[in-house]
């Protein structure tokens, strides 16, 4: 068993950087590709973000201060190359990102990724329509499970704060859906 | 906050960590994966972080070689020669704007080789 601290060191070490980094993977790729999935929606466009987010990891990590843990600063990169993404594409387009998420959304349907059901187009149009803000704090809480000290931290936001968007979300969903248990399971 | 990870493949890095995270995206969401894609993605990023880089260098933070500035005055050239659309002045304005980018000595010998061996050749089996 290592701590947090020493797996860092391995990381940045020129001995153990490749082992580790491999390693990191294991334990990260697969949450950080849902964290972005929901953001990018469609899976071609999850697996582009992914790969720049860990290869803006692996040219940072020297540089990790440890002032946030490991998985905070992960999830902050990963948000922010995604945003990164959607920014590109509504200067290619000259849409707002919202309106880039929402047409992401309309084109949900044809990805060959995507199999959901008419229940989950429903709970998706609904999380579309969440101001932008609100639906990453209920993605991050909800499916993430990150804590709102966390989320504060990914965002820059104050918990507070955080704590507002969530709260608004759930409700906002609560009263436009009516998918058997999801309630139940948000509210829990 | 401290972490703890096993160094073997068993490992409780995070208490919140959920093993169902791709059941439950695709039970509420519909969202799914390709098969073996987590496998497939891992090997792609080891080979462009630990293996070689394959890191895409933008044009303009490129170095110009030897080849390169031959290259351009090279194409510069056939054009200002061959290309009976362009003007020669403009072209010879590209020649000039080129040459700023290279030594003044390389310039005149590639000018000087391609006139040898091309231009006057061409002279000498046409007459």
């Amino acid at each position: 068993m290592i701590n947090e601290a020493e797996f860092i060191e391995q990381l940045t070490s020129k001995r153990y950087r490749d082992r580790a980094f491999s390693k990191l993977l294991d334990l990260y790729q697969e949450r950080l590709y849902w964290h972005i999935r929901k953001i990018v929606v469609t899976h071609d466009n999850a697996n582009d973000v992914l790969q720049n987010t860990f290869l803006r990891v692996y040219k940072s990590l020297p540089n990790f201060k440890q002032q946030s843990s490991l998985h905070t600063w992960m999830y902050k990169i990963a948000y922010n190359e995604s945003i990164r993404f959607l920014e590109s594409q509504k200067k290619r387009t000259h849409s707002a990102i919202d309106e880039v998420s929402e047409r992401y959304l309309g084109s949900l349907v044809d990805d060959v990724f995507f199999d959901g059901d008419e229940a989950q187009l429903k709970l998706q149009k609904i999380l579309s329509e969440l101001p932008e803000k609100q639906r990453q704090v209920f993605h991050m809480k909800y499916y993430d499970n990150l804590k709102f000290r966390e989320i504060s931290d990914v965002l820059e936001i104050k918990e507070g704060t955080i704590k507002t968007h969530y709260y608004g979300a759930v409700k906002y969903i609560e009263e436009h859906i009516n998918t058997v248990g999801y309630i139940e399971r948000i509210k829990a | 906050m401290k972490q703890h990870i096993d160094d073997t493949n068993e490992t409780t890095f995070r208490s919140t960590f959920d093993m169902n995270a791709e059941k439950r995206h695709q039970k509420d969401l519909g969202l799914k994966i390709p098969e073996n894609y987590f496998s497939q993605s891992k090997a792609g990023i080891l080979a462009m972080t630990t293996g070689q880089s394959q890191e895409v260098i933008p044009l303009y933070k490129r170095k110009i070689t030897w080849i390169s500035m031959a290259a351009t005055v090279a194409l510069l050239l056939t054009l200002a020669i061959y290309n009976p659309f362009t003007k020669n002045t403009v072209v010879e304005e590209d020649v000039l704007i080129a040459s700023l980018f290279t030594e003044e000595e390389s310039v005149d010998d590639f000018v000087d080789d391609f006139v040898n061996d091309e231009l006057l050749t061409e002279e000498v089996f046409t007459e």
